[in-house]
């Protein structure tokens, strides 16, 4: 049953995060956020207790944010002047390489800044058993609902 | 598969939101995406000798969303007004 849960929170989660990646209209981008948000929610209620002020808090910020995504959103949703292309540009390339050679040169500090976070050694191997194996494919396929917005947007477009 | 694994894969989200995108308004909301997940990281993992403040500085972060948005906001109306567009690349215009 946690497994269970466990697979409709990432589900939820990493979808809505895909949707807001790719929406291109700010109606889709909220739902995605509102998604995100309240999978957040869901997570830290088991430390609810510890910091009473922090869901407050959570749903007072993200709900702003998502008012103010959707503030003026027919006005601002144009469509595209010029022809939508896959091309990334050589200077994003770069910055996304800086970003991971970022990201993974500060790796090895982040057991000090987040403690629970175990990075794998030599010692211990990970525990890959069946129900990680379902339960990440899982997740994936139900992730990959999120990009269903994008789909449409190129049949509209095509 | 954990809450940190969920937080690590927001961050990761967020962050190709925020480098690709090219409307100001969804780059700023990816980015946001890319906070949630470091405070989720933050709220999730117990305080510690090493990381005593998680908690106050996920809250901060919750409010630098919060004005994030806001500037971001304003920001728009500004470029529609100006320029007619919310598009990035447009700020280029605005030189001089």
């Amino acid at each position: 049953m946690t497994l269970l849960f466990f697979i409709i929170q990432s589900s939820f989660a990493i979808g809505g995060a895909i949707v807001v990646l790719f929406a291109r209209k700010r109606k889709h981008a909220f739902w995605g956020w509102i998604a995100v948000l309240l999978t957040a929610v869901t997570l830290i209620l088991p430390h609810h207790s510890e910091t009473p002020w922090v869901v407050p808090l959570f749903l007072c910020s993200g709900g702003i944010t998502g008012w103010l995504t959707l503030k003026d959103a027919r006005r601002f949703d144009r469509e595209p002047t010029q022809p939508r292309s896959l091309h990334l540009g050589i200077s994003r390339i770069f910055l996304l390489l800086l970003t991971l050679y970022f990201l993974f040169s500060v790796g090895p500090l982040w057991s000090s800044f987040v403690p629970n976070v175990h990075l794998p050694t030599n010692a211990s191997h990970p525990d890959v058993g069946w129900e990680w194996v379902v339960g990440a494919s899982a997740v994936i396929l139900l992730s990959l609902l999120g990009m269903l917005p994008l789909l449409f947007a190129k049949e509209e477009n095509a | 598969m954990t809450a940190s694994w969920i937080a690590g894969t927001l961050i990761v989200l967020g962050v190709l939101g925020a480098l690709f995108r090219r409307q100001a308004a969804h780059a700023s909301l990816n980015f946001d995406v890319a906070l949630l997940g470091v405070i989720l990281l933050l709220l999730v993992s117990p305080p510690s000798g090493n990381a005593p403040f998680n908690r106050e500085i996920a809250g901060g972060l919750l409010l630098l969303i919060l004005l994030h948005q806001l500037i971001t906001f304003a920001l728009v109306r500004f470029l529609d007004k100006k320029l007619g567009t919310t598009h990035l690349s447009a700020w280029r215009n605005l030189r001089g």
